[in-house]
C-alpha cells in the first residue's frame, strides 16, 4: 500500500484528473529493451558503420596500390606463409559461439551461461591476441619493407587494435558480471559486444583473403 | 535543503517541476563544469567554442589580407604564412563550420523533437573535451612554431616525409584525427536521438526538416570522417614509421592521398552546408508564417545531395592528368547535384513568394545566403567543367567560388541561426539595429572580397602564394579585396559585439518571439535543464500544417531521468530508457584521448601507454558505481 502510493506520488501528471483522449499514458512500458528498440544498438551499429568505412577505405587502398605493381606483392617479397594467418583467422570465427550464446543467455536472464561465454569469449580473445602476435613475427615483411609489407602491417595493425579493444571489453563485462552488479544494463552491453565480435570476425574476411590468399595464389 | 518538499505543494504543475528539476538537477560540486551532461549544455559549449574558432579563423584570414594587400609585401615571413593559411583553412573547416552545425544539432534536435535529453548523454559530453583539446592542441602548436605548413589538404608529396621534416604535420594528422573522432560522436548521438526520440505522432515523414537536415549530415560524417581518419593515420605511419602507402619510391602512390582526402572533403563541404539547409527552411517557414512549400520535396533533394555529394570528388583533381572518360563522369555528377539543390531554392523562393515574408534580421540573413549562394552555384557548374577547370585550377577564381559558396551558405545561415535562435538560447533579444548593420556591413564586405577574386583569378593569380610582382595587374584588385576583408569582420565582429550586449542586458525574450510554431518554442527561454514539463504528443495523421500539441505523455517516472523511446518509423511509445547523470568520466577519457594523440605526435610508443590509460578511463565509466540506475533518487527534505 505504501510502495504503490510511492510510486504514483512520483509519476508526474498522474495525479490530477486532466487526463484528455489524445493523451498517452506510458506508466506500463517497461524500461528495458533489446535490439534495435534500444538506443545503444543503434549506437553500436552506427559505430560499426564507421568502422566499416575505414575497411572500405583500407580495402580501396590495397587495390589501389596492387594496380601499379605487375607482379605482387611486389619484386623482392617473399610468398606470404597461410599457416598463422588461417588459424587465427578461424579462432576469431570460433570467437563468435560463445559471445553469441551469451548475449541470447543474458536477454534471457540466465547468468551463469551468460558468464560462461563471456569467460570463454574472454579466453579465446587472449588466444587469438597471442596468435596474432606470432603472426606479426611471421609475415617475413617489415612495414618499412615495400608497399605490401605497409599494407599488410597498417590492416593487420588496425585489425588488432579493434581486437584488443573487444577483448577488453568483454573482460570488462566479465568482471562486472561476476561483481553481481547493475543486471539490466550489463545484459544490453553483452548483446552489442556480440555485434562487435560479430563484425570483427566478418571484417577479417576480405582482408584474410586481400593479404594472404591471393599474393599466395599469385606465387603458386 | 529544499524548503518545499514535492510531497507538501498542492498545486499538481508545480509539484511535477520540481520533480523534474531535481531529477534534472545540473551537475553539483567543484568539478560541476567538467561532469555536465545535458545536451543543451553541451550544445552552448560546442557552439561558442566554435564561434571562438571562427573568430581566431578570421584574424588569420586578415593577417592573409593584409599579407596580399601589396606586391612584395614582408608583413609576414613565408614561413609564418604558409602556417597562418593553413591553419585558416583547418579552422575553419574542422573547428568550426562542422562543430557549429553539430553544437546545433546537439542543443535543437531533442528541442525540436520535444525530448528531455539526448539518448546518449555522455558520449556527447566525451566528444566536446576531445574536440576542445583539439583544438586548443592545433593552437598551441602553432605558437610553439609546430603549426601545420601544408595547406589544410596537406598533399603528398609535400606534406610527405621527403619535404616537410619535423613533427609540424604529425602534430596536424593527429589533431585532425581528434577533432574528426569528435565529429563522429556528435554524429551517432545525433542519429539515434532523431531516430529513436520522436514524440508520440511525429512519424518519420513529419519529422521537422531542420531534424532530417542533421540526420542526414550525420550519416555523411558517419562515411566522410573515417576516410580522413585512416589517410591522415597512414600519411603520419609514413612520416613517422617508415611505411610506403604514399611513397612513390617504393611502389607507393602520392596521388592515392589526393582521392582519399577528397573522398572525404567533398562530402565535408555539403556536411556543412545540408544542416543550414535545414536552418534556412525552420527560419523562412517562420517568417513567412507559413510551412515551407515542398517538405517532401526538400528532404528529398537533402538525402539525394548526401548520396551524390559522395560521387564528386574527382572535380578536385581535374588538372591531375586522369583519365578522360573518369573526369567525364565526374563532371557530369558535379553538375547533377545542382538538381537537387537548386529544388530546394526554388521551394524556399515558393515559400516567400505565397507566404507573407517579414523581413526580421533572421530572414534578412537567409535572403544574403541565398543570393550569394546562387553565384557560388553558378561558378561551381563553371568550374565542373574539364577544359575550364584546368585552365583556373589553383587560381583566385577557385578561391572566390569555394567562399561564395562556404561564406555564403554556412556562414551566413548560421548567423541566421544565431539571430533565430539566439533568444532561445539565452532567454534575451539580439538588437535587431546592430543586426541589420552587421548583415549590411558583411554583405557588402562579402562581395567586394570575393567577387573581385573572381577577376584576379582570371588575369591568372595563382592561390596559396606568399607574395606576387607589381606590373602584374593584381596590386588594386588585392587592395580592394584586403578592404572588403576588413569591412567583413567588422559585419561579423558587430554581430559578436550584439551578442555579448544582448546577454548581459538585452530585452527579455519570452517563450515565443517569433510566433513560430515549431516545440522549440513551447518552453521556457533559455530551457530548464528537463526541457519541457509535459512531453508532447502530436496529431498524427497525413502532414499537417498546424503542429500544436494535442496531448502530454504521461505516467513517467518523473524522479529519474527517464526518456520515451519511440518507434523509429511511425513513432509509437516503445519503452522508457533511463540515461545516466553527470559524470567525470567523459571529461577525464576525453582529455587523456586527446594527451595521447598529441603524444603519439612526439613519440608512436606514446600509443601504448595511453592505450592503456583510456583503458582506465573506460572502465571507469562503464564500471557501475553501486548504484543502479534503475533505482530511484531519494529526497532530500530535511
Amino acid at each position: 500500500m505504501v510502495l504503490a502510493e510511492r510510486k504514483i506520488a512520483y509519476c508526474t501528471n498522474y495525479m490530477d484528473n486532466r487526463m484528455t483522449q489524445h493523451d498517452i499514458d506510458v506508466s506500463n512500458l517497461p524500461t528495458i529493451a533489446f535490439g534495435s528498440r534500444s538506443p545503444l544498438w543503434w549506437a553500436e551499429m552506427l559505430t560499426i558503420m564507421m568502422l566499416s568505412a575505414v575497411v572500405a577505405t583500407l580495402i580501396a587502398t590495397y587495390l589501389y596500390l596492387r594496380i601499379g605493381f605487375s607482379s605482387w606483392p611486389g619484386p623482392d617479397a617473399v610468398p606470404p606463409s597461410l599457416f598463422l594467418p588461417t588459424i587465427c583467422f578461424v579462432v576469431l570465427l570460433i570467437v563468435v559461439a560463445p559471445i553469441y550464446s551469451a548475449s541470447k543467455a543474458a536477454q534471457r536472464g540466465e547468468r551463469q551461461r551468460s558468464t560462461h561465454g563471456l569467460a570463454i569469449t574472454f579466453l579465446l580473445g587472449i588466444t587469438f591476441l597471442v596468435l596474432r602476435f606470432s603472426a606479426f613475427n611471421e609475415l617475413g615483411v617489415r612495414w618499412y619493407s615495400g608497399v605490401y609489407g605497409s599494407l599488410v602491417w597498417v590492416i593487420m595493425g588496425f585489425h588488432t587494435i579493434l581486437t584488443i579493444a573487444a577483448t577488453v571489453w568483454t573482460g570488462i563485462l566479465l568482471g562486472i558480471t561476476l561483481g553481481q552488479k547493475d543486471r539490466e544494463r550489463q545484459q544490453m552491453g553483452i548483446q552489442i559486444n556480440a555485434l562487435y565480435w560479430g563484425f570483427l570476425a566478418l571484417s577479417w574476411i576480405p582482408f584474410y583473403v586481400l593479404l594472404f590468399v591471393y599474393p599466395a595464389a599469385l606465387m603458386v | 535543503m529544499t524548503t518545499a518538499s514535492p510531497q507538501t505543494i498542492a498545486d499538481g504543475r508545480e509539484r511535477d517541476r520540481l520533480i523534474l528539476q531535481q531529477a534534472w538537477a545540473p551537475a553539483a560540486g567543484p568539478l560541476r563544469w567538467f561532469k555536465e551532461v545535458n545536451a543543451q549544455v553541451i550544445g552552448r559549449r560546442y557552439i561558442i567554442t566554435a564561434l571562438i574558432f571562427f573568430v581566431l579563423g578570421g584574424i588569420e584570414a586578415l593577417l592573409i589580407r593584409i599579407q596580399l594587400a601589396r606586391p612584395e609585401n614582408r608583413f609576414l615571413n613565408p614561413d609564418l604564412y604558409d602556417q597562418i593559411f593553413t591553419l585558416h583553412g583547418s579552422t575553419m573547416m574542422f573547428l568550426f563550420a562542422v562543430p557549429v552545425m553539430q553544437g546545433l544539432g546537439l542543443y535543437f534536435v531533442p528541442l525540436l523533437l520535444g525530448a528531455r535529453n539526448v539518448a546518449l548523454p555522455r558520449l556527447s559530453a566525451f566528444s566536446y573535451y576531445l574536440y576542445l583539446c583539439g583544438g586548443l592542441f592545433l593552437y598551441i602548436g602553432l605558437l610553439s612554431n609546430t603549426g601545420p605548413d601544408a595547406g589544410w589538404f596537406a598533399y603528398t608529396p609535400l606534406s610527405g616525409p621527403q619535404f616537410s621534416s619535423g613533427i609540424r604535420l604529425d602534430f596536424w594528422t593527429q589533431m585532425i584525427i581528434c577533432t574528426n573522432i569528435s565529429a563522429l560522436a556528435v554524429a551517432v548521438v545525433i542519429i539515434v536521438t532523431a531516430l529513436k526520440q520522436k514524440p508520440p505522432g511525429m512519424s518519420l515523414n513529419r519529422m521537422p526538416v531542420f531534424v532530417w537536415a542533421m540526420t542526414i549530415q550525420s550519416f555523411m560524417v558517419l562515411f566522410a570522417m573515417p576516410v580522413v581518419i585512416s589517410a591522415a593515420t597512414m600519411l603520419f605511419l609514413d612520416r613517422s614509421v617508415g611505411t610506403n602507402i604514399f611513397n612513390s619510391a617504393e611502389g607507393g602512390d602520392p596521388l592515392l592521398w589526393q582521392h582519399l582526402f577528397w573522398f572525404f572533403g567533398h562530402p565535408d563541404v555539403y556536411i556543412v552546408f545540408i544542416p543550414p539547409m535545414g536552418m534556412a527552411a525552420e527560419i523562412i517557414s517562420t517568417f513567412c508564417g507559413r510551412p515551407v512549400v515542398g517538405y517532401q520535396a526538400i528532404v528529398l533533394a537533402e538525402i539525394s545531395t548526401g548520396f551524390l555529394s559522395f560521387g564528386l570528388w574527382v572535380h578536385h583533381m581535374f588538372a591531375t592528368g586522369l583519365p578522360q572518360l573518369g573526369t567525364a563522369l565526374f563532371t557530369a555528377a558535379s553538375m547533377m547535384i545542382a538538381i537537387p539543390t537548386g529544388m530546394q531554392i526554388f521551394c524556399f523562393i515558393a515559400t516567400f513568394w505565397t507566404g507573407r515574408p517579414r523581413l526580421d534580421v533572421p530572414l534578412l540573413w537567409i535572403s544574403g545566403f541565398i543570393a550569394t549562394f546562387i553565384i557560388g552555384g553558378f561558378t561551381g557548374v563553371m568550374l565542373a567543367s574539364v577544359p575550364f577547370d584546368v585552365q583556373l585550377h589553383d587560381t583566385f577564381f577557385v578561391v572566390g567560388h569555394l567562399h561564395y559558396v562556404l561564406i555564403g551558405a554556412t556562414v551566413f545561415t548560421v548567423m541566421g541561426a544565431l539571430y533565430y535562435w539566439f533568444p532561445k538560447i539565452s532567454g534575451r533579444m539580439l538588437n535587431s539595429t546592430l543586426g541589420v548593420w552587421s548583415f549590411w556591413l558583411s554583405f557588402i564586405g562579402f562581395n567586394l572580397t570575393f567577387l573581385p577574386m573572381h577577376l584576379l583569378g582570371l588575369r591568372g593569380m595563382p592561390r596559396r602564394i606568399y607574395t606576387y610582382q607589381p606590373g602584374l595587374g593584381w596590386s588594386n584588385l588585392n587592395l580592394l579585396i584586403t578592404v572588403g576583408a576588413f569591412i567583413l569582420a567588422t559585419g561579423f565582429f558587430l554581430t559578436l559585439l550584439n551578442m555579448i550586449k544582448a546577454r548581459a542586458n538585452g530585452k527579455e525574450a519570452g517563450m515565443n518571439p517569433w510566433k513560430a510554431k515549431s516545440l522549440e518554442w513551447k518552453t521556457a527561454s533559455p530551457p530548464p535543464s528537463y526541457t519541457f514539463l509535459d512531453v508532447p504528443v502530436l496529431p498524427s495523421g497525413g502532414p499537417s500544417e498546424d503542429e500544436e500539441p494535442e496531448g502530454v505523455v504521461r505516467g513517467f517516472d518523473a524522479s529519474r531521468r527517464e526518456l520515451l523511446m519511440t518507434k523509429v518509423v511511425d513513432a509509437s511509445p516503445d519503452y522508457r530508457h533511463i540515461v545516466p547523470g553527470p559524470s567525470i568520466w567523459p571529461f577525464l577519457l576525453g582529455l587523456t584521448s586527446a594527451l595521447t594523440f598529441a603524444g603519439i605526435a612526439f613519440d608512436v610508443r606514446w600509443a601504448a601507454i595511453g592505450a592503456v590509460l583510456c583503458i582506465i578511463m573506460l572502465i571507469g565509466w562503464f564500471w557501475p558505481n553501486g548504484k543502479s540506475l534503475t533505482a530511484r533518487t531519494t529526497w532530500t527534505t530535511e
